[in-house]
Protein backbone atom coordinates (compact mmCIF):
# COMPACT_ATOMS: atom_id res chain seq x y z
CA UNK A 1 0.00 0.00 0.00
CA UNK A 2 2.72 2.40 1.06
CA UNK A 3 4.68 1.59 -2.29
CA UNK A 4 1.76 2.91 -4.25
CA UNK A 5 1.02 5.71 -2.18
CA UNK A 6 4.52 6.61 -3.19
CA UNK A 7 4.20 5.97 -6.86
CA UNK A 8 1.02 7.66 -6.94
CA UNK A 9 2.47 10.87 -4.78
CA UNK A 10 5.86 10.64 -7.44
CA UNK A 11 3.47 11.41 -10.27
CA UNK A 12 2.00 13.87 -8.97
CA UNK A 13 4.41 15.92 -7.91
CA UNK A 14 6.33 15.27 -11.80
CA UNK A 15 2.91 16.19 -13.60
CA UNK A 16 3.28 19.38 -11.70
CA UNK A 17 6.72 20.28 -12.46
CA UNK A 18 6.25 19.45 -16.74
CA UNK A 19 6.33 22.58 -17.87
CA UNK A 20 3.16 24.04 -20.77
CA UNK A 21 5.35 23.82 -23.81
CA UNK A 22 2.73 26.30 -25.37
CA UNK A 23 3.61 29.89 -25.57
CA UNK A 24 7.33 28.97 -24.39
CA UNK A 25 9.29 29.34 -27.68
CA UNK A 26 6.57 30.85 -29.67
CA UNK A 27 7.27 33.55 -30.99
CA UNK A 28 4.43 35.93 -30.25
CA UNK A 29 2.56 35.70 -33.31
CA UNK A 30 3.19 32.60 -35.15
CA UNK A 31 5.14 32.94 -38.56
CA UNK A 32 6.44 30.42 -41.27
CA UNK A 33 9.01 30.98 -43.66
CA UNK A 34 7.24 30.42 -47.36
CA UNK A 35 10.33 31.75 -49.65
CA UNK A 36 13.78 33.10 -49.77
CA UNK A 37 15.38 36.23 -51.72
CA UNK A 38 19.04 35.97 -52.17
CA UNK A 39 20.90 38.86 -53.05
CA UNK A 40 24.67 40.05 -53.47
CA UNK A 41 26.47 41.79 -50.90
CA UNK A 42 29.29 44.09 -50.46
CA UNK A 43 31.06 43.61 -47.35
CA UNK A 44 34.81 45.42 -48.34
CA UNK A 45 34.26 48.35 -46.00
CA UNK A 46 33.25 48.33 -42.18
CA UNK A 47 29.81 47.56 -42.75
CA UNK A 48 28.27 45.47 -45.39
CA UNK A 49 25.89 46.92 -48.35
CA UNK A 50 23.98 46.06 -50.76
CA UNK A 51 26.10 45.39 -53.79
CA UNK A 52 25.09 47.34 -57.30
CA UNK A 53 28.15 47.34 -58.80
CA UNK A 54 31.57 44.77 -58.96
CA UNK A 55 32.59 43.46 -55.92
CA UNK A 56 36.46 42.68 -54.69
CA UNK A 57 36.10 38.73 -54.74
CA UNK A 58 38.02 38.53 -51.80
CA UNK A 59 34.39 40.73 -49.99
CA UNK A 60 31.64 38.97 -51.57
CA UNK A 61 28.75 38.38 -49.14
CA UNK A 62 25.30 36.41 -49.84
CA UNK A 63 22.18 38.22 -48.47
CA UNK A 64 19.11 36.41 -47.39
CA UNK A 65 15.85 37.86 -46.88
CA UNK A 66 13.06 35.56 -45.69
CA UNK A 67 9.87 35.87 -47.06
CA UNK A 68 7.05 34.63 -44.02
CA UNK A 69 3.66 34.91 -44.16
CA UNK A 70 1.01 33.80 -41.18
CA UNK A 71 -0.04 30.17 -41.81
CA UNK A 72 -2.98 29.44 -40.23
CA UNK A 73 -4.49 25.87 -39.07
CA UNK A 74 -8.25 24.85 -38.15
CA UNK A 75 -6.31 23.53 -34.99
CA UNK A 76 -5.13 26.77 -33.21
CA UNK A 77 -5.83 28.42 -30.49
CA UNK A 78 -4.99 31.71 -28.55
CA UNK A 79 -1.25 31.08 -26.89
CA UNK A 80 -0.63 32.11 -23.39
CA UNK A 81 1.49 35.29 -22.25
CA UNK A 82 4.99 35.74 -22.97
CA UNK A 83 6.28 34.11 -19.31
CA UNK A 84 9.32 36.47 -17.55
CA UNK A 85 12.52 34.68 -17.67
CA UNK A 86 15.19 33.53 -19.61
CA UNK A 87 13.70 32.88 -22.92
CA UNK A 88 15.32 31.42 -26.21
CA UNK A 89 13.78 32.07 -29.64
CA UNK A 90 13.98 29.45 -32.40
CA UNK A 91 15.86 31.52 -35.51
CA UNK A 92 12.60 30.55 -38.49
CA UNK A 93 16.03 29.10 -40.50
CA UNK A 94 17.28 26.78 -37.99
CA UNK A 95 15.56 24.05 -38.90
CA UNK A 96 16.71 24.41 -42.85
CA UNK A 97 20.15 22.87 -44.29
CA UNK A 98 21.86 25.56 -46.62
CA UNK A 99 23.47 24.72 -49.57
CA UNK A 100 25.00 26.95 -52.16
CA UNK A 101 25.80 26.25 -55.72
CA UNK A 102 27.97 28.22 -58.91
CA UNK A 103 25.86 29.08 -61.69
CA UNK A 104 29.35 29.87 -63.24
CA UNK A 105 32.66 28.54 -63.22
CA UNK A 106 33.82 29.03 -60.01
CA UNK A 107 37.99 29.05 -60.79
CA UNK A 108 40.08 26.26 -62.58
CA UNK A 109 39.04 23.22 -60.66
CA UNK A 110 35.69 24.19 -60.06
CA UNK A 111 33.09 23.75 -62.91
CA UNK A 112 29.19 25.55 -63.25
CA UNK A 113 26.94 23.59 -61.09
CA UNK A 114 29.45 22.57 -58.20
CA UNK A 115 28.32 22.25 -54.52
CA UNK A 116 30.00 25.36 -52.74
CA UNK A 117 28.65 25.53 -49.33
CA UNK A 118 31.88 24.76 -48.15
CA UNK A 119 33.57 28.02 -49.08
CA UNK A 120 30.83 29.79 -47.62
CA UNK A 121 30.74 30.97 -43.78
CA UNK A 122 27.16 31.99 -42.10
CA UNK A 123 28.79 35.96 -40.43
CA UNK A 124 26.83 37.44 -37.25
CA UNK A 125 23.47 38.24 -37.99
CA UNK A 126 24.25 41.90 -36.52
CA UNK A 127 26.06 43.32 -38.53
CA UNK A 128 24.36 42.80 -41.73
CA UNK A 129 22.21 45.61 -43.48
CA UNK A 130 18.96 46.49 -42.71
CA UNK A 131 16.21 43.81 -43.83
CA UNK A 132 18.78 40.70 -43.86
CA UNK A 133 18.12 37.88 -42.06
CA UNK A 134 21.24 35.83 -42.88
CA UNK A 135 24.69 36.55 -44.76
CA UNK A 136 27.05 34.03 -46.11
CA UNK A 137 30.90 35.19 -46.57
CA UNK A 138 32.70 33.63 -49.55
CA UNK A 139 36.62 32.50 -48.09
CA UNK A 140 37.71 30.99 -51.24
CA UNK A 141 37.92 34.14 -53.68
CA UNK A 142 36.69 32.81 -57.27
CA UNK A 143 38.56 33.85 -60.62
CA UNK A 144 37.57 37.45 -61.83
CA UNK A 145 34.62 37.87 -63.46
CA UNK A 146 30.73 37.51 -63.62
CA UNK A 147 29.33 35.04 -60.96
CA UNK A 148 25.90 34.02 -59.76
CA UNK A 149 25.23 31.70 -56.92
CA UNK A 150 21.88 29.27 -56.05
CA UNK A 151 21.45 29.37 -52.57
CA UNK A 152 18.41 25.95 -51.16
CA UNK A 153 16.66 25.79 -48.27
CA UNK A 154 16.29 21.93 -47.35
CA UNK A 155 14.25 20.42 -45.11
CA UNK A 156 15.37 17.17 -44.64
CA UNK A 157 15.36 15.78 -47.64
CA UNK A 158 13.46 17.99 -49.58
CA UNK A 159 14.13 21.12 -51.76
CA UNK A 160 12.21 23.53 -49.68
CA UNK A 161 13.21 27.15 -51.67
CA UNK A 162 15.91 28.29 -53.53
CA UNK A 163 16.61 31.75 -55.27
CA UNK A 164 19.58 32.67 -57.65
CA UNK A 165 21.34 35.55 -57.47
CA UNK A 166 21.61 38.33 -60.10
CA UNK A 167 24.96 38.12 -61.93
CA UNK A 168 27.58 40.23 -60.15
CA UNK A 169 31.19 41.04 -61.82
CA UNK A 170 33.43 40.18 -58.69
CA UNK A 171 37.15 41.62 -59.26
CA UNK B 1 55.65 33.39 -3.56
CA UNK B 2 54.17 35.29 -1.17
CA UNK B 3 53.65 31.71 1.36
CA UNK B 4 57.77 31.34 1.33
CA UNK B 5 57.72 35.41 1.62
CA UNK B 6 56.07 35.70 4.82
CA UNK B 7 57.70 32.51 6.38
CA UNK B 8 61.32 34.11 5.56
CA UNK B 9 59.85 37.03 7.59
CA UNK B 10 58.85 35.31 10.28
CA UNK B 11 61.74 33.24 10.80
CA UNK B 12 63.87 36.61 10.37
CA UNK B 13 61.53 38.09 12.51
CA UNK B 14 61.90 35.27 15.47
CA UNK B 15 65.50 35.05 15.01
CA UNK B 16 65.92 38.72 15.90
CA UNK B 17 63.29 38.76 18.73
CA UNK B 18 64.99 35.35 20.19
CA UNK B 19 68.86 36.24 19.61
CA UNK B 20 70.71 37.23 22.64
CA UNK B 21 68.60 36.83 25.96
CA UNK B 22 70.63 39.78 27.83
CA UNK B 23 69.60 41.94 24.57
CA UNK B 24 65.99 41.24 24.69
CA UNK B 25 64.57 43.59 27.26
CA UNK B 26 66.44 46.20 24.44
CA UNK B 27 64.08 45.29 21.60
CA UNK B 28 61.94 48.23 20.97
CA UNK B 29 58.96 48.54 18.63
CA UNK B 30 58.39 51.71 16.72
CA UNK B 31 56.05 52.94 14.43
CA UNK B 32 56.79 55.05 11.25
CA UNK B 33 54.02 56.89 8.76
CA UNK B 34 55.36 58.67 5.58
CA UNK B 35 54.25 59.28 2.34
CA UNK B 36 56.84 58.89 -0.70
CA UNK B 37 56.86 60.11 -3.98
CA UNK B 38 58.76 57.39 -6.37
CA UNK B 39 60.06 58.89 -9.78
CA UNK B 40 60.89 56.27 -12.59
CA UNK B 41 64.39 56.41 -14.28
CA UNK B 42 63.53 53.73 -16.91
CA UNK B 43 59.85 53.21 -18.32
CA UNK B 44 57.81 49.91 -18.30
CA UNK B 45 58.49 49.33 -21.69
CA UNK B 46 60.59 50.16 -25.17
CA UNK B 47 57.44 49.85 -26.88
CA UNK B 48 55.34 53.10 -27.38
CA UNK B 49 51.82 51.55 -27.22
CA UNK B 50 52.34 49.08 -24.71
CA UNK B 51 54.04 51.95 -22.63
CA UNK B 52 51.63 54.04 -23.01
CA UNK B 53 48.66 51.61 -22.27
CA UNK B 54 50.09 51.38 -18.20
CA UNK B 55 50.21 54.22 -15.79
CA UNK B 56 53.98 55.95 -15.45
CA UNK B 57 56.14 54.52 -12.76
CA UNK B 58 55.30 57.76 -10.53
CA UNK B 59 53.85 56.39 -7.34
CA UNK B 60 52.94 58.32 -5.18
CA UNK B 61 52.74 55.95 -1.67
CA UNK B 62 51.26 56.32 1.81
CA UNK B 63 52.99 53.77 3.78
CA UNK B 64 53.18 52.48 8.31
CA UNK B 65 56.00 50.62 8.91
CA UNK B 66 56.52 48.54 11.71
CA UNK B 67 60.45 48.69 13.14
CA UNK B 68 61.82 46.20 16.11
CA UNK B 69 65.10 47.32 16.59
CA UNK B 70 67.78 46.80 19.82
CA UNK B 71 70.87 48.97 19.83
CA UNK B 72 71.79 48.58 16.26
CA UNK B 73 70.02 46.51 14.41
CA UNK B 74 66.47 44.73 13.65
CA UNK B 75 64.05 43.76 11.13
CA UNK B 76 60.81 46.22 9.60
CA UNK B 77 58.10 45.49 8.17
CA UNK B 78 55.22 48.18 6.58
CA UNK B 79 52.45 48.41 4.16
CA UNK B 80 50.85 51.07 2.18
CA UNK B 81 48.96 52.33 -0.76
CA UNK B 82 51.03 53.15 -3.98
CA UNK B 83 49.13 55.90 -6.16
CA UNK B 84 49.85 56.14 -10.02
CA UNK B 85 48.74 58.35 -12.77
CA UNK B 86 46.61 57.72 -15.51
CA UNK B 87 48.27 56.01 -18.38
CA UNK B 88 48.60 57.89 -21.47
CA UNK B 89 46.06 55.52 -23.59
CA UNK B 90 42.90 55.59 -21.85
CA UNK B 91 40.54 53.61 -24.36
CA UNK B 92 41.97 51.81 -26.94
CA UNK B 93 43.61 53.16 -29.48
CA UNK B 94 43.43 50.55 -32.77
CA UNK B 95 45.34 52.83 -35.02
CA UNK B 96 48.79 52.18 -32.38
CA UNK B 97 48.16 48.44 -31.71
CA UNK B 98 49.61 45.42 -33.73
CA UNK B 99 46.71 43.83 -35.70
CA UNK B 100 46.98 40.39 -37.56
CA UNK B 101 48.42 41.89 -41.09
CA UNK B 102 50.44 44.81 -40.39
CA UNK B 103 49.62 47.62 -43.22
CA UNK B 104 46.30 46.36 -43.69
CA UNK B 105 43.47 48.45 -42.17
CA UNK B 106 41.05 47.03 -40.31
CA UNK B 107 37.57 48.10 -38.28
CA UNK B 108 36.74 47.74 -34.74
CA UNK B 109 33.66 45.28 -35.10
CA UNK B 110 32.52 45.01 -31.90
CA UNK B 111 34.56 45.16 -28.35
CA UNK B 112 33.61 41.97 -25.98
CA UNK B 113 35.74 43.00 -23.31
CA UNK B 114 37.25 46.61 -22.43
CA UNK B 115 39.11 48.11 -19.26
CA UNK B 116 39.51 51.28 -19.65
CA UNK B 117 41.79 53.47 -17.31
CA UNK B 118 39.94 57.17 -16.73
CA UNK B 119 41.86 57.49 -13.36
CA UNK B 120 44.48 57.47 -11.48
CA UNK B 121 44.84 53.95 -9.79
CA UNK B 122 46.16 52.71 -6.20
CA UNK B 123 48.06 49.73 -5.49
CA UNK B 124 48.54 47.70 -2.64
CA UNK B 125 52.24 47.44 -1.56
CA UNK B 126 54.08 45.68 1.09
CA UNK B 127 57.59 45.20 2.21
CA UNK B 128 60.18 43.87 4.41
CA UNK B 129 63.54 43.56 5.62
CA UNK B 130 66.54 44.63 7.53
CA UNK B 131 67.16 47.88 9.29
CA UNK B 132 69.85 49.93 11.15
CA UNK B 133 70.55 52.40 13.49
CA UNK B 134 73.47 54.91 13.51
CA UNK B 135 73.73 57.34 16.03
CA UNK B 136 75.70 60.53 15.21
CA UNK B 137 76.72 63.43 17.18
CA UNK B 138 74.05 65.10 17.50
CA UNK B 139 71.89 64.23 20.19
CA UNK B 140 68.78 63.88 18.61
CA UNK B 141 69.63 62.63 14.92
CA UNK B 142 70.08 59.32 14.07
CA UNK B 143 70.32 57.77 10.44
CA UNK B 144 68.27 54.46 9.74
CA UNK B 145 69.18 52.11 6.82
CA UNK B 146 66.54 49.98 5.75
CA UNK B 147 66.85 47.06 2.78
CA UNK B 148 63.97 45.05 2.38
CA UNK B 149 62.28 42.78 -0.10
CA UNK B 150 58.46 43.41 -1.14
CA UNK B 151 55.97 43.50 -3.64
CA UNK B 152 53.20 45.77 -5.58
CA UNK B 153 50.33 45.00 -6.92
CA UNK B 154 49.71 45.93 -10.70
CA UNK B 155 45.90 44.95 -11.84
CA UNK B 156 45.80 43.31 -15.90
CA UNK B 157 44.61 45.91 -18.38
CA UNK B 158 42.92 43.32 -21.54
CA UNK B 159 40.70 44.11 -24.59
CA UNK B 160 39.23 41.71 -26.29
CA UNK B 161 37.85 43.21 -29.66
CA UNK B 162 36.46 41.44 -33.27
CA UNK B 163 38.55 43.05 -36.03
CA UNK B 164 37.11 43.22 -39.53
CA UNK B 165 39.94 43.58 -42.49
CA UNK B 166 39.54 46.27 -45.30
CA UNK B 167 38.47 44.82 -48.22
CA UNK B 168 37.61 41.11 -47.36
CA UNK B 169 35.42 39.06 -45.67
CA UNK B 170 38.15 38.14 -42.82
CA UNK B 171 37.30 38.88 -38.91
CA UNK B 172 39.67 38.40 -36.21
CA UNK B 173 38.88 37.91 -32.47
CA UNK B 174 41.62 39.83 -31.11
CA UNK B 175 42.95 40.09 -27.41
CA UNK B 176 45.89 42.42 -26.58
CA UNK B 177 46.88 42.27 -22.64
CA UNK B 178 48.83 44.42 -20.67
CA UNK B 179 50.78 42.65 -17.41
CA UNK B 180 50.49 39.13 -18.80
CA UNK B 181 51.32 36.34 -16.68
CA UNK B 182 50.28 32.13 -17.22
CA UNK B 183 46.98 32.69 -14.80
CA UNK B 184 43.93 33.41 -16.63
CA UNK B 185 41.75 34.06 -14.46
CA UNK B 186 43.55 36.10 -12.02
CA UNK B 187 42.70 40.15 -12.98
CA UNK B 188 45.96 41.58 -10.76
CA UNK B 189 49.52 40.13 -10.63
CA UNK B 190 52.72 41.50 -8.04
CA UNK B 191 55.19 43.32 -9.12
CA UNK B 192 58.69 42.44 -7.26
CA UNK B 193 60.64 44.91 -5.72
CA UNK B 194 64.21 45.21 -4.11
CA UNK B 195 64.42 49.02 -1.74
CA UNK B 196 67.04 50.56 0.06
CA UNK B 197 66.22 53.35 1.99
CA UNK B 198 68.37 55.71 3.77
CA UNK B 199 65.71 58.08 6.67
CA UNK B 200 67.09 60.46 8.84
CA UNK B 201 65.62 60.61 12.13
CA UNK B 202 65.48 64.20 13.83
CA UNK B 203 63.11 63.65 17.03
CA UNK B 204 60.12 62.42 15.54
CA UNK B 205 60.36 64.06 12.05
CA UNK B 206 62.02 61.62 9.43
CA UNK B 207 63.34 62.44 6.00
CA UNK B 208 64.42 59.51 3.71
CA UNK B 209 65.95 58.95 0.37
CA UNK B 210 65.06 55.24 -1.64
CA UNK B 211 65.85 53.57 -4.53
CA UNK B 212 64.02 50.65 -5.50
CA UNK B 213 64.57 47.98 -8.25
CA UNK B 214 61.38 46.22 -9.65
CA UNK B 215 62.63 42.72 -10.99
CA UNK B 216 59.54 41.69 -12.08
CA UNK B 217 58.68 42.75 -15.33
CA UNK B 218 55.80 44.02 -17.02
CA UNK B 219 54.90 41.89 -20.19
CA UNK B 220 52.40 42.99 -23.56
CA UNK B 221 50.75 39.71 -25.15
CA UNK B 222 48.52 39.73 -28.20
CA UNK B 223 46.74 37.44 -30.27
CA UNK B 224 44.63 37.49 -33.24
CA UNK B 225 42.25 34.07 -34.02
CA UNK B 226 40.77 33.66 -37.18
CA UNK B 227 36.93 33.91 -36.68
CA UNK B 228 35.84 31.61 -39.19
CA UNK B 229 38.71 28.88 -38.51
CA UNK B 230 39.79 29.70 -35.10
CA UNK B 231 43.35 29.37 -36.55
CA UNK B 232 45.63 31.74 -34.54
CA UNK B 233 47.02 34.05 -36.81
CA UNK B 234 49.30 35.77 -34.85
CA UNK B 235 50.89 36.07 -30.98
CA UNK B 236 53.21 37.47 -29.28
CA UNK B 237 54.71 39.01 -26.51
CA UNK B 238 56.56 41.73 -25.41
CA UNK B 239 58.80 41.52 -22.55
CA UNK B 240 59.13 44.78 -20.34
CA UNK B 241 61.74 46.29 -18.52
CA UNK B 242 63.21 46.30 -15.01
CA UNK B 243 62.39 49.83 -13.81
CA UNK B 244 64.49 51.32 -11.05
CA UNK B 245 63.29 54.53 -9.38
CA UNK B 246 64.19 56.86 -7.15
CA UNK B 247 62.17 58.29 -4.40
CA UNK B 248 61.72 61.05 -1.22
CA UNK B 249 59.78 60.22 1.61
CA UNK B 250 58.71 62.34 4.25
CA UNK B 251 57.17 61.24 7.70
CA UNK B 252 57.05 60.92 11.54
CA UNK B 253 58.15 58.47 13.94
CA UNK B 254 56.17 56.92 17.34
Amino acid sequence: MKKYLLWIACAVVVAGCKADDKGWNDSVIPVSLVGIQAVNIDNSGEFPILATDSIIKEAYMVGIRWITDHITSANDYITGPIQWGDQTYESLSDKYTKRIWTNNQFNSSTPAGSNISSFFKEINRNYLPPDMDEGFVLLVAPTPGVHSFRVEYWLGGTLAFFYDTESIILR
Amino acid sequence: MKKSIILLFSIALTSALSAQDENKSQMRASFNFQAAQHIGLTQWSNTGYVNDGLPKPFITELRGTLNILDKYFGVFMDMGLGIMPVPKMRTLDLNRMPTPRNGTQYFLRETLQEADRSGASAHFKMTFGLVGKIPTDKENLTIMPYLGVGFLTMPKRTYEVILKENNSNMEYQTTYIWNHNDNEYSNNSTLGYLTGRLNFKYNKILIGLEYTWFFTTIDFYARHTNVYNANITRNFTIEGNRVNTLGLSVGISL
